[in-house]
């Protein structure tokens, strides 16, 4: 039974080290929200007309663009990004990107990235460096949709 | 000692599941405000005469129509109850032996969503406000001329030939209100 459990002792010790140091963690700063008005929906204010991709340009509210801070761990690391599966406006498409050019530290940049509730690979980093991102909708067709807030909650993720 | 062991493989699974803190997340929203718009394609100054053009002798349909403007409207709503109104004002009522009417005609097929129905309307400044194209949803119908929208027809006819003189020119505005 010593064996066994200095073989557990001995466990308990190599799985931090096989991790690193500390599990990675991120800190996410910055909101994002954005108000559909009749001048979003049509920047040539022609009536008739359905809406345009609603891009990061309109993001109303504060914080935004929004940044993605890995505060510990030891890269290279990946960073993946999730949505809650609360309700969300019918057809449109939450996509999240770095803007390009990427920082010379990030070594894959799988932009842009359609956030499911499906954690998805968002990039791979050389750094713990902050990294901004922006937010665009795409799919957006006015017959889908009635006047509502949609909210979600977005969960960015450092794994090695 | 089994106790000892226990406890050890709690610790562990804990240690594992530490991983769980490397995420972070914050709220993301969007509102989407309710409106409605309307534009008519292409506008302009719509003329209506009877001048007895085209007209033979005895005929009784003396008449003129317009029928190059088409309306074109984006909601969102809730439901399908919204609609666009037509309202006639001008100084002076529209002769009661004429009658001036505007028809919409059913949305052409651009566009997506609930786009709601045309009608008839016969215009006079009595009438006030009346609903035109009703039944309307979240909707958006084109932009494109002479092809998307509610095509517009506006009709001028004698209705009392025994009354009719020569009158006018009558300026009056039409107007057309999106209701959300």
């Amino acid at each position: 039974m010593r064996t066994l459990i200095a073989m557990l002792l001995g466990t308990l010790v190599a799985i931090p080290t096989a991790f690193g140091a500390a599990p990675p963690k991120t800190k996410v700063s910055g909101t994002w929200d954005l108000t559909l008005t009749a001048a979003d929906l049509n920047p040539a204010n022609t009536a008739g007309a359905n809406f345009p991709s609603i891009f990061s340009s309109l993001v109303s509210g504060s914080g935004g663009p929004i940044t993605v801070d890995i505060q510990t761990g030891t890269p290279p690391l990946w960073v993946s990004v999730s949505r809650d599966t609360a309700t969300w406006a019918p057809g449109v498409a939450l996509i999240v990107r770095i803007q390009p050019p990427a920082p010379a530290w990030i070594l894959t940049d799988n932009s842009p990235v359609t956030v499911t509730a499906a954690a998805t690979d968002f990039y791979q980093t050389n750094s713990t460096n902050a990294v901004t991102i922006y937010y665009e909708l795409s799919g957006v067709s006015v017959e889908n949709l009635t006047p509502q807030t949609y909210t979600t909650i977005v969960t960015f993720t450092a794994h090695y | 000692m089994k106790r000892v062991v226990l406890v050890l493989v709690a610790s562990l699974l804990l240690a594992l599941g530490g991983a769980a803190f490397a995420a972070d997340n914050h709220t993301l929203s969007i509102e989407v405000v309710g409106f409605g718009a309307v534009n008519l394609n292409p506008g302009g100054a719509v003329t209506l005469q009877l001048d007895g053009t085209s007209v033979t002798g005895g005929d009784n349909a003396v008449s003129d129509s317009h029928n190059t403007n088409w309306i074109q409207y984006t909601f969102i709503v809730s439901g399908s109850t919204s609609h666009v109104d037509v309202q006639l004002t001008g100084a002076t009522e529209v002769p009661a032996w004429l009658t001036l009417q505007v028809t919409a005609a059913a949305p052409a097929a651009g566009g997506a969503g609930t786009k709601g129905s045309g009608s008839t309307k016969t215009l006079t400044l009595a009438a006030g406000t009346q609903q035109l194209i009703t039944g309307i949803g979240s909707c958006y119908t084109g932009t494109t001329a002479s092809t998307d929208g509610s095509q517009l027809t506006y009709n001028l006819s004698i209705n009392a030939f025994g009354s009719a003189a020569p009158v006018g020119p009558y300026s009056y505005t039409v107007t057309y209100t999106a209701v959300p």
